[in-house]
């Protein structure tokens, strides 16, 4: 059993949750205020997972980066490994935003969407 | 000089200006024209890419671009006429407005009102005296931001931050995802100026150390940075000899603070709080100049687009419904007391406040305190009062008035915003 | 490469304004500056003010050159088409000793032909001068003190002179003074030999390392610091003249002045340092300035602060040396520049003819010399009807750059594409005050960056703040995690 605490990040509040942990499950939680907070710390304790926004490159363009973001949370763990996929990336407008960039990156799960309309 | 006349004309086409454009459009403004100094609308949301807005006013998570663009379409459905790269020049107390661009020349235009949301900018070196050398190097984190998430080019790749606001940490995450070594977020107060979540998902996440207490005094290099000079600070921020180090980097990334940007609206003659740094408006965002009004980081500096968005939707609904010759009502002050550094409103106008809408108050606490009770007094008596359970510089606070309860105030006399006594500092 | 008659080594307000003086004559004359822009050195870090010649001795050269040369800028302002104001000089006491020792100086400087001085007591002071400390016991009033931006001075000498057929070599250092039997020969220079008959010394704090033939002149420089604040022009402390406090022996004092472009600037101190390129500001240096501002104006505090500075002085001994060098012929000395010498310029260039005509040259008038120079458009000072004319037959000058400022983009190109035309951030800065503002480059920074490369073909890469290794972009974004991230981090 590990004792593990965090700041939680819902409201400006900041509780600080404890919560003991064996095998990878929240046995028990504590000093939480709300339920959300309740909600966010025990998947945060587990498995804490991230929207991912980053830029790739884009050609023949006004701008010289495409915003792009993770349609869903990846494992935190991952973030800095999917950095390197999207940095071999060349997109070239028109561009919508939610256009596929990336599918399922790093067998995530997820995939790499544009987060905004490029025309040109 | 091709003159025009426009029922609302808006400055900046932010998330400020957007949504108050599609609000004046929506009551009832026939032609309502924005004006943008960029090559495209969206602000400063264009190169804010992370995630994080939308939470409230969408109930969804968005990147800036997507906040953004859920504002240019709708602009671009509600007929919303965007003018971009094209700068204002002057701005008068008659609501006449000349404008310069490349593609129109000089213009001038005859507004009805005036929706002035050219958002704010960034604290310098030198505003905030650090020492030393001029090398490169030394760029403020929303200079970076532009470079690294538009243009596509990072300055260097050993990064000191020198502030905790949030661009601040969402730049030393942004470095670091792009391959760069941050060596630590420093922050002269003892606590964060930016979003808790902030703090989590940009440093603890990535293990990039915030040192608090302890700042930039000096930096060195006679052409390219190599590295700073590091002190602690005491409770008053006094430096503590004896804990100077050297903290070598080729990047200085400032995040030292916002200032509203307030030169256009001075020169047309609207006052300025110097609390907030930007004009002093009343329920509705108008200026003290009638037909003006003013809304986003040119009012105050907000932690969320969303907020702006409220505040944009107040100003951009009442410069619609403002006719040239309406008169002002009389009007109260609202005065920030102990523990509150400033609130907007600071006006309320008696004879306009709309009975069926609620008020809504921003303010910024002084510092950071648990279980506290923010009163609105007249003449020393309670009139409001609500508790909060935690309140932070770094966090705005907003406090909704329901009609029901601005009924206990009296019409003509200030009121004082302030921290209930017996709270504990925390 | 070809030969010239004179070369004038420095690229400051001495140098150019001897080049501008030579260019009158049917000689052929080039300068030498190591830095790719013009007034890179002591002349950009300058207070820029026209001294009025109040309380100097005109008994050394710096006295009698700034009595002399504070005259002529009236004429000289008009033909360079540059702006200059005869704002005034106030000499403050503090003290019943002060005032004793200041109208002595009175009674000397009308002896020396000073204009207009005259007594201020405390009520004249006061009503002249409203942000003055209130316990100042008066003041010496001087009206022909002035305020002039020494770049755009030194700039326009610089483009006049090169109208005028001065070949300027740019980012040329000079390394050794070549000799052959006592004569000057030439230069060995970072781009090779240049073979001339004369050369002029201008070269500031460089002017003691050119080698043998200067270390037989027995010049020794030493670097003088000082240090400065520039406040935002919405900064409501603001004073009308440039506030002096009673001089020292050596030093003029910390000063108060408005700029010709309109901000408040306090300094300098004066400090010696060690080596040629301290160019640091430090806390006591800054502190020692305000302390010393706000004896003069004590409201001024530092919450409007746009930029901090330092710049170095050339000290030789306490006066200039100007002169033809003792041991070598075909020399001719234009050294130990330091205070008054962006006043005294235009008249060091006269006199550095007239020793190079006392040595041998011979000089002869070109009938076709242009004294006039052609200014570059400024949108921002025209009014709305000419503004729109201007707009209207030329676009660029709609697109404003930078917004603090109000710089167009037609202004910005001109800069670049101009006679010596600005190659840095800095260039651009100094000739169109683009960058200068407030947000000191947040904004239109990137802008300068992308229209360098679009006018001067400048990379994003190269671009930088004052040439050397000031490079502003170092990658493209991605560039460190194609090359393997931390790995590359760590290195």
């Amino acid at each position: 059993m590990v004792e593990k605490k965090l700041i939680c990040v819902i409201c400006p509040v900041g509780c600080e949750i404890r919560a003991s942990i064996e095998g990878g499950e929240v046995k028990e939680i504590r000093d939480f205020r709300c339920a959300q907070g309740e909600e966010y710390a025990r998947e945060e304790f587990t498995s804490p997972s991230r929207i991912l926004t980053a830029t790739v490159q884009v050609k023949n363009s006004s701008i010289a980066q495409l915003p792009v973001r993770s349609d869903k949370p990846l494992p935190r763990e991952k973030l800095e490994k999917a950095m390197f996929q999207l940095a071999g990336i060349i997109m070239a407008p028109p561009i919508k935003e939610g256009q596929l960039i990336i599918k399922d990156i790093l067998g995530t799960g997820a995939n790499m969407v544009a987060s905004r309309d490029l025309e040109k | 000089m091709r003159t025009s006349d426009v029922d609302v004309l808006v400055i900046g086409a932010g998330p400020a200006g957007l949504g108050a454009a599609i609000k004046a459009k929506e009551n009832g403004a026939r032609e309502v024209l924005v004006i943008e100094r960029d090559f495209e609308p969206g602000g400063i949301l264009n190169q804010c890419i992370h995630n994080g807005f939308g939470l409230q006013y969408f109930s969804q998570e968005l990147t800036g671009p997507e906040y953004a663009g859920r504002f240019i379409r709708k602009a671009s459905r509600s007929d919303v006429e965007i003018q971009t790269d094209t700068m204002v020049l002057a701005v008068n107390p008659s609501r006449e407005v000349i404008t310069s661009s490349r593609h129109f020349g000089l213009q001038l235009f005859r507004a009805k009102s005036v929706v002035l949301a050219m958002g704010c900018r960034e604290r310098t070196r030198d505003a905030i005296q650090i020492y030393g050398t001029r090398p490169a190097g030394i760029l403020t984190a929303g200079t970076a931001q532009r470079f690294t998430n538009i243009e596509g080019f990072l300055p260097g790749k050993k990064v000191v931050v020198l502030g905790s606001g949030d661009i601040g940490l969402i730049m030393a995450r942004r470095m670091k995802l792009e391959g760069c070594e941050v060596r630590g977020v420093f922050e002269l107060l003892p606590y964060t100026n930016g979003l808790s979540r902030n703090v989590v998902q940009c440093l603890n996440d990535f293990s990039i150390p915030l040192y608090l207490q302890e700042t930039v005094t000096e930096v060195l290099g006679k052409d390219r940075l190599e590295g700073v000079k590091t002190i602690k600070v005491d409770k008053k921020q006094s430096p503590l000899p004896g804990t100077e180090r050297f903290v070598p980097c080729d990047t200085l990334l400032l995040s030292v603070g916002l200032i509203p940007e307030n030169e256009l609206s001075r020169k047309a003659g609207i006052k300025i709080d110097p609390l907030t740094g930007g004009p002093v408006v009343n329920q509705d965002r108008m200026t003290n100049i009638p037909g003006i009004f003013a809304c986003g980081n040119v009012t105050q500096v907000h932690d969320l687009a969303d907020d702006v968005t409220v505040e944009s939707e107040i100003a951009g609904t009442a410069a619609a419904r403002f006719r040239k010759g309406n008169l002002q009502g009389k009007e109260l002050s609202v005065e920030a007391g102990r523990g509150i550094r400033y609130v907007v409103p600071q006006r309320i106008d008696v004879s306009e406040i709309k009975k069926e809408n609620p008020l809504i108050f921003f303010m910024r606490a002084e510092v950071p305190t648990r279980q506290v009770k923010i009163i609105f007094t007249q003449e020393g008596e309670e009139k409001f009062g609500e508790t909060l359970p935690f309140i932070k510089p770094g966090e705005i606070i907003k406090i909704t008035i329901s009609p029901e309860m601005l009924k206990k105030f009296k019409p003509d006399k200030n009121i004082l915003v302030e921290v209930g006594k017996g709270n504990n500092n925390g | 490469m070809q030969k010239f008659d004179v070369v004038i080594i420095g690229g400051g307000v001495v140098g150019c304004a001897i080049a501008r003086e030579l260019s009158r004559y049917k000689i052929k004359v080039a300068v030498l500056e190591k830095e790719t822009e013009l007034g890179t050195g002591t002349t950009k870090a300058n207070t820029g003010l026209i001294h009025s010649g109040f309380n100097v001795d005109k008994n050394t050269i710096k006295g009698r050159l700034n009595l002399e040369a504070n005259p002529l800028f009236d004429r000289l302002v008009s033909q360079l088409n540059i702006p200059f104001q005869r704002n005034g000089s106030l000499v403050v006491a503090h003290n019943r000793e002060d005032y004793q020792a200041l109208l002595h100086s009175i009674e000397e400087a009308k002896a020396n032909g000073v204009k207009g001085i005259k007594w201020l007591n405390k009520d004249e002071l006061k009503e002249k001068e409203p942000a003055i400390n209130k316990d100042s016991f008066g003041a010496v009033f001087a009206p022909s003190g002035g305020i002039i931006c020494p770049f755009e001075f030194t700039l326009a000498l610089g483009q006049n002179a090169h109208s005028n057929g001065v070949v300027f070599f740019l980012g040329t250092e000079v390394k050794k003074i070549i000799t052959k039997e006592g004569w000057v020969e030439g230069l060995e220079t970072s781009r090779g030999f240049i073979r001339v008959s004369f050369v002029v010394n201008a070269a500031g704090l460089l002017a003691d390392t050119f080698g043998e033939e200067i270390k037989n002149e027995g010049i020794t420089l030493k670097a003088r610091r000082g240090q400065y604040l520039v406040y935002d022009r919405e900064y409501p402390v603001k004073v009308k003249h440039t506030l002096f406090p009673r001089p020292t022996e050596v030093s003029k004092g910390i000063i108060v002045t408005p700029t010709i472009h309109g901000n408040l600037m306090v300094g300098p101190n004066a400090e010696q340092v060690e080596g040629r390129d301290a160019l640091e500001t430090t806390e006591t240096g800054i502190k020692e300035v305000l302390e010393g501002a706000r004896k003069l104006v004590p409201n001024i505090d530092t919450s409007a602060v746009i930029r901090m500075f330092s710049g170095l002085r050339a000290v030789a001994n306490n006066d200039f040396i100007i002169a033809p060098a003792k041991k070598t012929r075909g020399l001719v000395l234009a050294v130990g520049i330091q205070s008054p010498g962006l006043t005294a310029a235009p008249r060091i260039g006269e006199l550095v003819a007239e020793i190079l005509k006392d040595i041998g040259l011979g000089l002869k008038g070109k009938p076709d010399f242009q004294e006039e120079r052609t200014p570059l458009k400024s949108p921002g000072k025209m009014n709305w009807g000419e503004r729109a004319a201007l707009v209207e037959k030329d676009l660029d000058y709609g697109q404003v750059i930078c917004r603090c400022e109000g710089i167009t983009r037609g202004e910005i190109r001109d800069a670049i594409l101009s006679p010596l035309g600005a190659v840095t951030i800095d260039g651009i800065k100094r000739r169109t005050r683009a960058a200068s503002g407030r947000c000191q480059s947040g904004f239109c920074g990137p802008r300068l960056i992308e229209l360098l490369k679009e006018f001067a073909g400048i990379s994003p890469f190269e671009a930088s703040l004052r040439g050397g290794e000031t490079q502003i972009l170092k990658y493209r974004s991605k560039e460190l995690l194609l090359k393997g991230g931390e790995n590359i981090a760590d290195q």
